[in-house]
């Protein structure tokens, strides 16, 4: 055995783990071999070192440390268990999810609303089948009503502008089909005069405050009774999984204050006005629905009485200002409604009346819509008022049967 | 059966009845266990640590690893086999560290057996040599460490259960894992490589002799 060989084993030898024939052949070869007796002894002694190396105490409050470490410990472990309850539960989960599902909800709506500039009402999912939908306005008999253009949304609101005049008719038609009463070609011929397209200035919030079948029809139906108005609501939500159904806003306030008297006699011819739409209504609806309802009025603010009514509130005269000034001025003052209110409010004193309450356009100061209530006796006084104004549109108020009442009239103002 | 391994088969059977009275719900009995093994538990993290914080640490989770392992110890080994093998997995993990790598650098090169109150930690088991030998021997034992610390952790755990905290290779075998002939070729490796590192410390030894 070379000297090789012998220093692969001589760590097993010193430790005595060689057996009886390897240790005699390295013992024979460490007899003649200096400097592998020299190796053993080099070993021998780092071994003997390694052995005597000095201990390491371990810090004095050990068992304290320990103690202290597995009160940390139980106590996160309380806590990850705690956690871990929920986590494991289905329930805590599909909550987590019903969360985020209303944040997301409430951003769109945030989104839509910014989009719009108008508050955001509720979409409720409308059927298109009124026979199925709205049985009870299916049961009516109806009168012809005027209704303003009401979708909120421009793009549905042009597709329906630019339907054809005879699609529009057949529309009719087929709502007819499952309105049994009505006599679909008298109301076409008597309720429908023209209907050019045209745009209204600025955004406008819904005026319904009931169901209507559908933005793209150009027919709304409108019910004289807070009865009839609340069921289509509620069929409604119920139908929202229809095919075919559409989404449509509606605003959501009490429906017994919803009342437009219009009888289908006084009918308004609209060649005139390009923003009014012909709807039924109850032909037996007349004066009696009158006293507990709402009456709504439209005041169609044309520019060249913008152009007055803002000289007026400009206190200039059109002799000191060029008339192209005052039309940009104009512009810039988004119309001349603000001008308009206290002239407004001027003629609801003068009748004897008082403004209950403005309706802002959202975040900004142009009114949309004024609420007041006239003495029934002075209705006459004040329609007459109302019309050095603005081209009043909306039934011509009957006077009431009793002198003493107190008319809530809702006047909306529209820019051509 | 010789005075060590009669100690040894003494503290087992100590052992085994502390922990049945765990096992039975007396967890206080637990403590004896910790002070028992502290020492020489403590002693095999520092030597394959390296650094006596990083010792500690180990340690402590050692121990707390046993106390919620310790119901279910079932005596197949001794306990004193496990809690080292314990301590050895602990260990290698640490050594794995990257960080821990990082500081070793700029920790071990410090007086690595300072405690926590700031007192010296080393204990000189033979104290029967004279002023100039034990500095001698001090630098030596320095060398020794700096030497261990620079070997390969497999190599650095076996001649450190080896020849620092003198397991057999049975015990070895146990709490590493590795088969005998692995042991004692790692073992040999080891010992080689220190001595060519310390040829020239051992050479001052020798000559001292």
């Amino acid at each position: 055995m070379d000297c090789r060989h012998v220093r692969e084993h001589l760590s097993d030898y010193i430790d005595g783990g060689l057996d009886a024939k390897n240790k005699a052949l390295v013992e024979e070869h460490l007899s003649v071999c200096k400097d592998c007796r020299q190796e053993v002894a080099s070993l021998r002694m780092l071994i003997r070192d390694l052995g005597s190396m000095e201990t390491v105490a371990p810090p004095k409050d050990f068992l304290e440390q320990f103690h202290r470490r597995m009160e940390r410990r139980s106590g996160f472990s309380k806590i990850l268990n705690t956690l871990s309850i929920p986590i494991r539960a289905k329930l805590p989960m599909k909550l987590a999810g019903a969360v985020v599902m209303a944040v997301l909800v409430f951003a769109i709506f945030q989104i839509q609303e910014d989009q719009y500039g108008t508050k955001i009402t509720p979409m409720v999912r409308v059927p298109n089948q009124p026979e199925s939908s709205f049985p009870e306005i299916a049961k009516t008999p109806l009168v012809t009503d005027v209704q303003e253009e009401t979708s909120n949304t421009g793009v549905v609101r042009k597709k329906a502008e630019q339907q054809p005049q005879a699609m529009r008719v057949a529309a009719r038609g087929d709502e007819a089909k499952h309105l049994p009463d009505i006599d679909v070609k008298k109301v076409a011929s008597e309720g429908i005069k023209t209907d050019p397209p045209s745009r209204e200035g600025g955004p406008i919030e819904r005026s319904s405050m009931k169901m209507v079948p559908s933005a793209q029809e150009p027919i709304l139906s409108k019910t004289s009774s807070p009865k009839i108005a609340k069921a289509p609501l509620e069929t409604g939500m119920k139908e929202a999984e229809d095919v075919g159904a559409v989404w449509e806003r509606i605003k959501t306030e009490p429906q017994n204050s919803v009342q437009t008297i219009v009888q289908k006699d006084e009918a308004i011819s609209l060649s005139d006005n390009p923003v009014k739409r012909i709807t039924h209504m109850n032909e037996t609806a007349g004066h009696s629905s009158r006293k507990g309802g709402l009456i709504e009025l439209s005041l169609v603010i044309e520019r060249e009485r913008q152009l007055d009514i803002t000289r007026a509130a400009l206190d200039m005269e059109a002799s000191q200002v060029q008339e192209t000034k005052m039309r940009e001025r104009l512009m810039e003052r988004e119309l001349s409604i603000e001008d308009l209110l206290p002239r407004l409010r001027e003629v609801i004193e003068r009748a004897g009346g008082e403004v209950v309450s403005v309706e802002y356009k959202e975040g900004t100061k142009i009114p949309q819509s004024v609420y007041a209530e006239i003495p029934a006796e002075q209705i006459g006084v004040f329609q007459n008022d109302l019309q050095t104004l603005g081209i009043l549109h909306g039934a011509p108020i009957a006077p009431s049967g009793e002198d003493n009442d107190i008319l809530p009239i809702r006047i909306r103002f529209l820019t051509p | 059966m010789n005075e060590k391994t009669k100690i040894a088969d003494r503290s087992a059977r100590e052992d085994v009845i502390l922990i049945k009275a765990f096992q039975e719900g007396d967890k206080a009995v637990f403590d004896e266990l910790v002070l028992k093994h502290q020492h020489k538990l403590f002693n095999l993290c520092y030597r394959l640590s390296g650094d006596y914080q990083e010792a500690n640490d180990a340690a402590q989770e050692t121990f707390m690893k046993v106390y919620e392992s310790l119901k279910r110890f079932r005596f197949e080994s001794a306990f004193s086999t496990w809690l080292y093998r314990i301590a050895v997995n602990i260990c290698k993990n640490k050594l794995k560290s990257l960080a821990y790598r990082q500081k070793k650098k700029t920790v071990s090169l410090d007086n690595p057996g300072m405690t926590e109150d700031g007192d010296s930690a080393l204990e000189i088991r033979d104290d029967t040599h004279s002023p100039d030998n034990e500095l001698e021997k001090k630098e030596r034992m320095r060398a020794i460490e700096e030497a261990i610390s620079m070997l390969p952790p497999e190599q650095k755990t076996v001649v450190t259960l080896r020849d620092i905290e003198g397991f057999s290779y049975e015990e070895i075998v146990q709490i590493t894992g590795t088969a005998l002939g692995t042991v004692k070729s790692r073992l040999a490796r080891a010992r080689l490589d220190l001595r060519k590192r310390l040829r020239s410390v051992m050479q001052d030894g020798l000559s001292s002799c």
